[in-house]
């Protein structure tokens, strides 16, 4: 062996290191490529199919909780039902007195979780309904809870979802009370942040977060979350602002996604 | 043979930890099952070997999580390729060496995982330290803690598997 060959041997732990290194820096570079997409697809789709076997067994390991869950809800649900059945036979009067024109209802589709990946500022789900269920890219996923993020790549049985607290979800939203328009984006995994809000804005803890409406992508109205704090910063032009929204998303087995929805306006 | 025993049990080990992980789940934070094991499999082989089974393992995940491609397969690279340094003789490793060791690479691992995803936006290094990668460093140390426990004399049985 001559004296190349043996440096080489010696060095050979960090030529691997390099190789492994490049390859997957390359493949980091080329997660738009087709033909990756088509491997990627295939290999959603098969952990998809065992991720349906293997998640109706887990979701056994959370039933007792959950059923003490539905008890507590059911009692809460029970009593706000009747004080909103009467709401709504004030609201539909009203309507009816001022001429507002009635605000067609969300066609939903419902959704079970069958995968999860989360890791702090990835917060991602993979749904049973896909391109056969006509759910497209960007569709909304909600709750009655409020929003819960947004369809972002669809196969043909499976689509994946990205909540509202992944590092890649952005949505315009305002303040309920003062109608105050920001971003709300990442913050960590239990809270979002509230960007774009200019110091000395009416915006205080306890006010409410609803989607703006000035995207495409989700109607107006829909409930993110409730700001837990609101501060003035000396060395910027805008506030920190968290919102906290009250879904627990460590829990989501069903979900709805909005397929078709009308804008007030149009 | 060694290596399809690898690959088997690392598919246990994944399928748990897309399906049954979120389980033990602590505010969120989870323990890194992969990590865990591929750390176990650095212990016991050379540089090189560990280094490879990272990458593969790594590439692995990537194509049945749902994040990027060569994301995990990178990270999990350099983490088996820097565990091989904290290889002993004889596989006599102390409680306290396993300790570092788990907690050491966890927290490197996390930290460049974290620095890549989020390259280009603005990043909160030192809160996302402090709120996510210490408590999964320190959670993922338990588990593999107890793991060493349990399977120690398998793992560390100095004749090969």
């Amino acid at each position: 062996m001559n004296s190349y060959q043996k440096k080489l041997t010696n060095f050979k732990e960090y030529f691997v290191l390099l190789g492994c290194l490049l390859f997957s820096l390359l493949l980091i570079f080329s997660n738009r490529n087709e033909q990756l997409d088509a491997v990627k697809t295939f290999a959603i789709d098969l952990i998809g199919s065992v991720q349906a076997r293997v998640a109706y067994f887990s979701k056994y390991a959370f039933l007792e909780q959950e059923n003490k869950f539905l008890r507590h809800q059911n009692t809460v649900l029970a009593l706000e039902n009747s004080r909103m059945r009467a709401a709504l036979q004030e609201n539909i009067r009203l309507r009816r007195l001022i001429g507002f024109k009635e605000q067609s209802d969300y066609e939903l589709v419902a959704a079970k979780v069958i995968g999860r990946n989360s890791s702090g500022f990835m917060n991602q789900i993979l749904l049973d309904v896909g391109e056969k269920d006509s759910i497209n890219k960007n569709m909304p996923i909600v709750l009655p809870d409020g929003l819960v993020g947004k369809i972002y790549r669809v196969e043909e049985n499976f689509s994946i979802g990205h909540l509202i607290l992944d590092q890649n979800f952005r949505v315009s939203a305002k303040v309920q009370r003062s109608s105050i328009n920001g971003i709300i984006g990442w913050e960590s995994e239990r809270s979002c942040s509230f960007n774009e809000i200019p110091n000395r804005s009416d915006v205080q803890a306890g006010d409410l977060v609803v989607t703006s409406g000035y995207s495409d992508i989700f109607p107006e109205g829909i409930y993110i979350g409730k700001i837990t704090d609101a501060r003035d910063t000396q060395r910027d032009l805008f506030m920190n602002v968290t919102v906290k929204p009250d879904i627990d998303f460590n829990r989501l087995e069903e979900v709805l996604i909005i397929t078709k929805y009308n804008n007030k306006d149009s | 043979m060694k290596y399809v025993k690898y690959a088997i049990i690392f598919f246990i080990v994944l399928v748990i930890d897309l399906n049954v992980i979120e389980i033990i789940s602590i505010k969120g934070i989870t323990p890194d099952i992969i990590l865990i094991y591929l750390i176990f499999i650095s212990l016991r082989e050379t540089q090189a070997a560990s280094t490879i089974i990272g990458f593969s393992a790594g590439l692995l995940q990537d194509l049945f999580s749902l994040s990027m491609l060569g994301l995990s397969s990178l990270t999990k690279s350099i983490s088996c390729f820097i565990t091989a340094f904290f290889q002993r003789a004889k596989r006599n490793y102390s409680i306290m060496h396993l300790t570092i060791v788990f907690f050491i690479i966890t927290v490197i691992h996390d930290r460049i995982y974290q620095f890549i995803f989020l390259l280009g936006t603005d990043q909160k290094l030192f809160k996302s330290f402090l709120y996510h990668s210490v408590p999964k460093a320190i959670y993922t140390t338990i588990v593999a803690l107890i793991l060493n426990f349990i399977f120690g004399r398998i793992l560390w049985d100095t004749r090969e598997i």
